[in-house]
């Protein structure tokens, strides 16, 4: 018995453990507080720390506003303890009355952990107003051994503080002396309080107080009957106390003693002493009653730790799917994003030729190449003078990027605005943030910012470094011949362009050009045309290049396809990081947290925990309820 | 107000009788915003209430008992009526159904109650002359808030009633359910204060008042035996102590005389406590719409100021489209005159070669350059003419492209929900409904720069048509073929008629003469072009800022700018109502019934669970 309280205790205690850092991991999910459900207020002040320790009884004498709660605790402690107030919600700190020598066993501050402790000084302490939670305690020669008594403040008064001391009372203690009144037994609040109590397998005692005797004889068992239907309370003891306010203010009031359920002839005037009554309880067993009440009703399904984990269970679904609505995949968007233009590609690719080449080869190419400019020069003029200077390609690009960005980001938000549409509250709040008007425009600043402020055009030479470097070492026959192919056009290359210059090329205009860039880019990394291809390219333009493009062999047109998507990956990516810090923040991560919670180890450890304190507490419950363990 | 109390009273109730039309107007109308419409189903029950209270402005007062189980209501009903008709007890609760008490007289269809909710009983006593009372069940017994549940039948009921009798005891009176059923229910009620159970409790009406003082004006409360109460007047005795005051209260000097005010009174309190609610509802959200409205106008300024930019760069630019206005200008002021010939042949001869050249008009700037009514001719022909993607691309050379549109849609579109503005149809969906409204807005702004530029040319031509410039200009001109003339003259009849001396001029002297004078015009035409363009250049740019600074009507949006325009307007009349039941109230307040309590309607509203 005593050996599965002490398991059960470790249990408890590694449970509290967990659920405290299972809380803290899962705070993103937006939790109810902790301390806002009844079950963790029942394992901090109740089970931990009470589980395993030697027995002691906790009694607290509670009840509605206004009834004589303080006159009853005063009769209990035999002398003013707590102030008697004619005004309601007069009694607003506990105070507590310890047996001699109980405090060098057994620490108040551990027992009463949420409470101020205060030594009792005097009575009128109770009843001063502080947010603070106070406890004042005094140690009564009369108090019996291992016996605690309490007053508590009222459950039922417009001043709520004092509902949640008593709650926390009620959740401590072991025994409870409910004060009910003629006025009173039936209120909708008092008896959800006493329901909790009945819940928790606490011993209760009832005292009914100002009763109009003798003639409220033959109501009392009305309304006892209707009080413990309507909250599932079997009342201990059960008590009348007459209204009698001299003899309550003196400290005398009588409480008469009735069985339950009513004997009908019983007319008893003997006034018997409550603490002697609650003394001649089985400490024991009531003990382990409430321990076992306590257990189970942090183990409910409804309201216990079953409930929160499934609470997240369900919150982290929310995660789940949010995170399938987001997936990187279905947002990038990179089937729609722009090909870096194809001229300027092929610019490139020559450049870094350039740089391949080396001793004669390299300067017979540089000297046709400024040759080449030359030549080209007064026809660049022409055209510019005639249509206005061109815009470079890559602005172009540019701009036709920004329009997917803005693509990619309306996709964005249009999935937002769905989510949030459709979702619960779990993440309202933050979808709200990220789709208002002003982080809109934030995000659209600082991507636009950061889009204008980038050099594309080296980005797309690193790029081609990167590819054609691949190239190179993918396939170096191929690349051998090409620069066989290009040492032999140096050779050849004044009759080459004598040739070309004598069949009017130059300043022809667009048609010669077009056709001898066509020529050119037929071999890609331009064999024989380079004075041509070099400069004519940039000033036909694209047309010339896509239409060459068409022409490429099958290989190297592969090459130049990867060497785009290379490129558009990039791109890609960069926008996905500009994303990352601009807008989501650490949204997706928590998305993704949340969405595993339910596979963390944090979580695992408090599941395995409850299904263990389960099979504790039904082994428990077989044990007691043999009645040869009752003693 | 005038002196005639009669009079004043009927001035007051036609105020009030506005006040409610003017409520009722305002919730006809649309307003596409949640909190505008939150208000509006707030004050549509209102209204239905206050129809309720108006109907019966003249029957007789209800008067409703009010408080928790074993207060001792029932034995209060009883002891005021002098008879046991009210069932009473130890049991909890005692009544579950509400009992409606009426005079013999009395017809209890007129009241406006509904009267199976209630358990009728006419009982025959003085008290009941000029009220009905209706003993109501207790609200701290339930609970559950289901529908047909005791507390659900006493929200029903408790709005019905003019006067509110709130009975409690010193276990009671600070019971936190009651406190909270009151705070929901004294709306637009009179309130009376009783603690009962004189005989066995203590006096709490001090600390009692002390609680109440927050929220509501209690200028007293009765401390009453309502079961002694009850004997004395079996035996035919006056009661003693507050339930004799507190019986007088109720038959005597308010209730008969003063059933009209009181009904307006909670009628005024109720709409000013709505109105106050609404107040705030519209307050707290007002935020996310001023945002809603900065942003409008900083995407309207955007428009303007880059629409302003690209006007300024192509007035700049087009030098000889000003020249053509500006001399086809001075001609028609001119008319026909030897240099201003000069001028119109010049004038011609540009747009002749400009008609098929580069310098032909080809955007819309230019456009407006050539002159409104030209400039508009033009356009229209163009519009017809143009389908719509050469339309987009007017728009796209000047002011925004597509990316700017899709830009602005979306951050519009944020700020519009955020305000709670989620009516699609306000906002511009579609990229090509945006391009639409992006070109009529770069019309109209064309529009007003055209006509801004016949205005700039018109003053320009004016200040150097002046007759000074005009003769010295005709003069110079002359002075040539003047010139020509006489040496032509003399040759002819003097040289080589009359002396015989010199042969005639040939074709030597004609051609170079001829040559001289194309380039003497020529020169003339030019310092007139140029003395014409002084200045033209600062007002150009003078015009380009006034045109960027200048506040035109319509941008992006202009269902979603009109929707803030109702909006704020709403909002203004809102408050209007607000204030004018706030005054009503403060003139009323000086002729109300003293010793009744009420809810202190500007108080804030308790939260009521």
């Amino acid at each position: 018995m005593n050996e599965l309280f002490q398991e059960s205790s470790t249990v408890v205690r590694h449970l509290a453990d967990a659920i405290q850092t299972l809380d803290q991991r899962a705070s993103l999910l937006k939790l109810k507080d902790l301390q806002t459900h009844e079950w963790h207020e029942t394992l901090r002040q109740k089970l931990l720390p009470q589980l395993g320790e030697k027995s002691f009884l906790i009694a607290a004498v509670v009840g509605g506003t206004n009834i004589g709660k303080s006159v009853i605790f005063n009769h209990l402690a035999g002398f003013s303890a707590s102030e008697v107030c004619p005004l309601a919600s007069g009694t607003k700190h506990a105070t507590c009355l310890v047996p001699p020598g109980f405090t060098e066993e057994f620490k108040l501050t551990q027992i009463f952990s949420d409470f101020e402790l205060e030594p009792w000084s005097d009575a009128s302490k109770a009843i001063m107003e502080s947010d603070e939670h106070y406890l004042f305690w005094k140690t009564s020669q009369q108090t019996p051994e291992n016996l605690l008594i309490l007053d508590t403040p009222d459950v039922d008064s417009d001043a709520p503080v004092n509902w949640d001391r008593a709650d926390m009372i009620r959740r401590a203690s072991d025994v409870l002396i409910a004060v009910l009144t003629q006025q009173k037994y039936n209120d909708a609040v008092v008896k959800k309080f006493f329901r909790k109590a009945a819940a928790e397998d606490k011993a209760i005692l009832v005292v009914f107080n100002q009763c109009d005797l003798p003639d409220d004889e033959e109501y009392w068992p009305l309304w006892l009957e209707k009080f413990c239907s309507e909250t599932d309370i079997l009342p201990e003891f059960v008590y009348l106390a007459p209204r009698d306010k001299q003899a309550a203010q003196e400290n005398r009031l009588p409480f008469y003693q009735r069985s339950w359920p009513a004997q009908p002839e019983e007319d008893l005037q003997q006034a018997h002493s409550l603490l002697e009554d609650l003394s001649q309880l089985h400490f024991a067993d009531i003990k382990l009653r409430s321990l076992r009440g306590s257990l189970r009703s942090l183990m409910d399904d409804e309201l216990g730790i079953p409930a929160w984990l499934n609470e997240i269970r369900q919150r982290s679904g929310v995660y789940q799917s949010a995170t399938a609505h987001l997936g990187d995949d279905q947002l990038a968007g990179s089937e729609h994003w722009p090909a870096a233009p194809n001229s300027l590609v092929v610019t490139l690719i020559r450049e870094w030729w350039r740089d391949q080449r080396e001793g004669w080869s390299r300067s017979v190419h540089d000297f046709y190449n400024s040759v080449g400019k030359g030549v080209m020069w007064p026809y660049r003029k022409a055209k510019e003078s005639f249509s206005g200077p061109e815009e470079p390609l890559i602005e172009v690009y540019r701009k036709k990027e920004w329009s997917a960005i803005l693509e990619t980001v309306k996709r964005v938000f249009d999935r937002l605005e769905f989510m949030s549409e459709t979702d619960n509250k779990v993440l309202s709040e933050r979808l709200k943030s990220l789709l208002d008007g002003k982080s809109r425009s934030d995000l659209f600043r600082l991507l636009e910012n950061s889009h204008t402020a980038l050099d594309l055009e080296q980005e797309l030479r690193e790029t081609v470094a990167t590819e054609m470097k691949k190239f190179q070492q993918d396939s170096p026959q191929s690349y051998q011949f090409f620069k066989r192919i290009d040492q032999i056009s140096a050779a050849v290359r004044p009759a080459t362009s004598v040739a070309l210059f004598m069949v009017g090329f130059g300043p022809a205009g667009d048609a010669a050009a077009q056709a001898v860039a066509h020529s050119a880019l037929g071999s890609v990394v331009h064999v024989a045309g380079d004075v041509v291809g070099g400069t004519a390219a940039a000033a036909v333009g694209e047309t010339a290049v896509s239409s060459g493009a068409s022409s490429l062999s099958a290989n190297l047109e592969a090459r130049f396809r990867a060497l785009h998507a290379a490129f558009v990956a990039h791109r890609v990516t960069w926008l996905l990081e500009q994303l990352q810090n601009n807008l989501w923040g650490s949204f997706l991560e928590d998305l993704q947290t949340g969405a595993e919670m339910c596979e963390s180890e944090e979580f695992k450890a408090v599941d395995e925990l409850t299904h263990q304190l389960q099979r504790t507490i039904e082994t428990l419950a077989i044990q007691t309820s043999s009645p040869s363990t009752a003693e | 107000m005038s002196n005639n109390p009669e009079l004043a009273q009927l001035q007051m109730l036609a105020e009030i009788d506005e006040l409610v039309a003017r409520i009722s107007r305002w919730v006809e109308q649309d307003v596409p915003w949640g909190s505008a419409r939150q208000c509006r189903s707030l004050l549509n029950r209102l209204l239905k209430r206050v129809d309720n209270l108006r109907i019966r402005l003249e029957a007789p007062l209800v008067i409703a008992t009010f408080g928790g189980t074993g207060t001792g209501k029932s034995s209060l009903v009883n002891a005021l009526i002098g008879q046991e008709i009210s069932r009473t007890g130890k049991q909890r609760p005692t009544t579950t159904k509400p009992l409606l008490l009426v005079h013999p007289q009395c017809e209890p269809e007129t009241l406006g109650l509904p009267l199976d909710e209630f358990e009728l009983h006419v009982v025959e006593s003085a008290l009941l002359r000029d009220i009905v009372i209706v003993d109501c069940p207790d609200m701290d017994t339930p609970e559950l808030e289901t529908a047909g549940s005791n507390l659900d039948l006493l929200r029903r009921v408790l709005p019905l009633s003019d006067v509110l009798i709130i009975v409690s005891t010193q276990q009671k009176y600070r019971d936190a359910v009651v406190t909270d059923e009151l705070a929901r229910a004294a709306a637009g009620c009179r309130l009376l204060f009783v603690q009962s159970h004189a005989d066995v409790d203590d006096d709490v009406r001090q600390d009692w008042a002390k609680q109440l003082a927050e929220h509501y004006e209690v200028p007293e409360l009765f401390f009453v035996d309502s079961l002694r109460a009850l004997q004395e007047q079996q035996a035919s005795q006056r009661p003693s102590g507050d339930f004799a005051r507190l019986q007088d209260m109720l038959t005597g000097r308010m209730i008969s005389s003063q059933r009209v005010q009181i009904r307006r009174a909670n009628l005024l309190d109720l709409a000013l406590e709505t109105l106050e609610l609404c107040v705030q509802n519209v307050d707290r959200e007002w935020p996310e719409i001023e945002e809603l409205k900065t942003a409008l106008e900083e995407q309207k300024h955007r428009l303007c100021g880059s629409m302003s930019e690209i006007l300024k760069q192509e007035l700049e630019v087009s030098s000889n489209l000003w020249e053509r206005r500006l001399l086809s200008r001075v001609t028609e002021v001119w008319g026909f005159s030897p240099f201003s010939s000069v001028l119109r042949f010049y004038n011609g001869l540009g747009s002749f070669i400009a008609s098929f050249s580069f310098f032909r008009a080809r955007t819309p700037v230019q456009m407006a350059v050539i002159g409104a009514m030209e400039g508009a001719r033009r356009l229209r022909s163009h519009f017809q003419a143009s389908d719509a993607e050469e339309r987009l691309e007017r728009v796209s050379s000047f002011g925004m492209n597509d990316d700017e549109l899709r830009e602005a849609q979306m951050i519009i579109r944020g700020y519009a929900r955020s305000a709670d503005i989620v009516d699609d149809d306000l906002m511009q969906t579609t990229m090509d409904s945006m391009r639409q409204t992006a070109a009529k807005v770069q019309d109209s702004f064309l529009g007003e720069a055209g006509r801004k530029i016949d205005y700039l040319i018109e003053q320009q031509a004016r200040r150097h048509t002046g007759g000074l410039t005009r003769t010295i200009y005709e003069l110079l001109f002359l002075s040539y073929p003047a010139f020509l003339l006489y040496a032509i003259g003399k040759n002819f009849f003097y040289d080589s008629f009359y002396l015989g001396e010199k042969d005639l001029y040939t074709v030597d002297f004609y051609i170079p003469a001829g040559i001289f004078l194309l380039l003497w015009s020529g020169l003339l035409m030019m310092m007139y072009i140029r003395k014409c363009r002084r200045g033209l250049d600062q007002k150009i740019e003078a015009l380009a800022q006034d045109l960027a600074e200048s506040r035109f009507e319509g941008g992006l949006f202009p269902a979603l700018e009109d929707a803030v325009r109702l909006i704020e307007h709403d909002r203004d009349s809102l408050k209007g109502m607000q204030q004018s039941a706030d005054n009503l109230r403060h003139s009323l307040a000086l002729s109300d019934s003293g010793s009744l309590g009420r809810k202190d309607p500007t108080a804030l509203p308790t939260t009521v669970k």
